[in-house]
């Protein structure tokens, strides 16, 4: 499972990834922040193309492990409306050796955020809210294909 | 033939929750559907260069061909983590 509108849990990655090769695991996660564009933001709805980003996340795991030498990569997106502080995306990579961890870490989530179908739609103080401007997927390669 | 879209992410404001269907001509592509659709819809005709379409859990191209019973997806530019 890479979508869920449940709350992330860190534990179930940590133990779907364990293994004795690695001595190195690196961990990101996003948190929904209460300021953007110097406006003060209440939440955050995120809303996803299920068929698609499941495939894209599952995808990114299998080319950060062909790049990097790692052991263990796994994304997981949360949808639905969080609440100020509320994690809405996991990275959690394992490695023999820390260089590869990090890379592999930060290549994978800003891969995700560049081809994976999921919007942010910001919730204000006043009422109103906003999707965020993002990257389009038509020059993807797959679109040539 | 019969074939429906839908939006997703600000999109789905456009089109709603419920998809849109149309009757195309056998052979008719992507860019067909989205022609028709931004007649129904004139607002949605300045985003669909920045919008990418998928069936299923795949990318297509505009000059994909589209079988009936087909549901196309709208995907605006993407913004997650």
């Amino acid at each position: 499972m890479h979508l869920t509108e449940d709350p992330l849990s860190l534990d179930t990655l940590l133990t779907e990834t364990a293994n004795d090769e690695s001595g190195a695991l690196v961990i990101f996660g996003g948190t929904v922040r209460n300021l953007n564009d110097g406006q003060p933001v209440l939440g955050m709805s995120y809303s996803a193309y299920t068929p698609l980003a499941e495939k894209t996340l599952r995808d990114i795991e299998t080319e950060a492990l062909a790049r990097y030498a790692i052991t263990a990569c796994r994304l997981i997106h949360r949808t639905g409306r969080l609440a100020l502080g509320e994690l809405s995306v996991l990275v959690v990579v394992r490695a023999a050796h820390r260089p590869a961890a990090f890379e592999a870490a930060r290549w994978a989530i800003d891969t995700l955020k560049q081809r994976v179908p999921v919007w942010k739609e910001e919730h204000y103080a006043q009422g109103d809210s906003r999707f965020l401007e993002g990257t389009s997927l038509v020059n993807h390669p797959e679109q040539s294909t | 033939m019969r074939i429906e879209i839908t939006g997703h992410g600000k999109l789905k404001r456009l089109l709603g929750d419920t998809p849109c269907a149309f009757e195309l001509p056998l052979e008719s592509t992507v860019i067909d559907a989205l022609n028709r659709l931004a007649e129904r819809l004139p607002d949605l005709a300045v985003q669909l260069p920045q919008t990418a379409c998928a069936l299923g859990d795949s990318l297509v191209p505009r000059d994909r061909i589209l079988q009936d019973g087909d549901v196309l997806a709208l995907i605006p530019p993407v913004s997650g983590g």
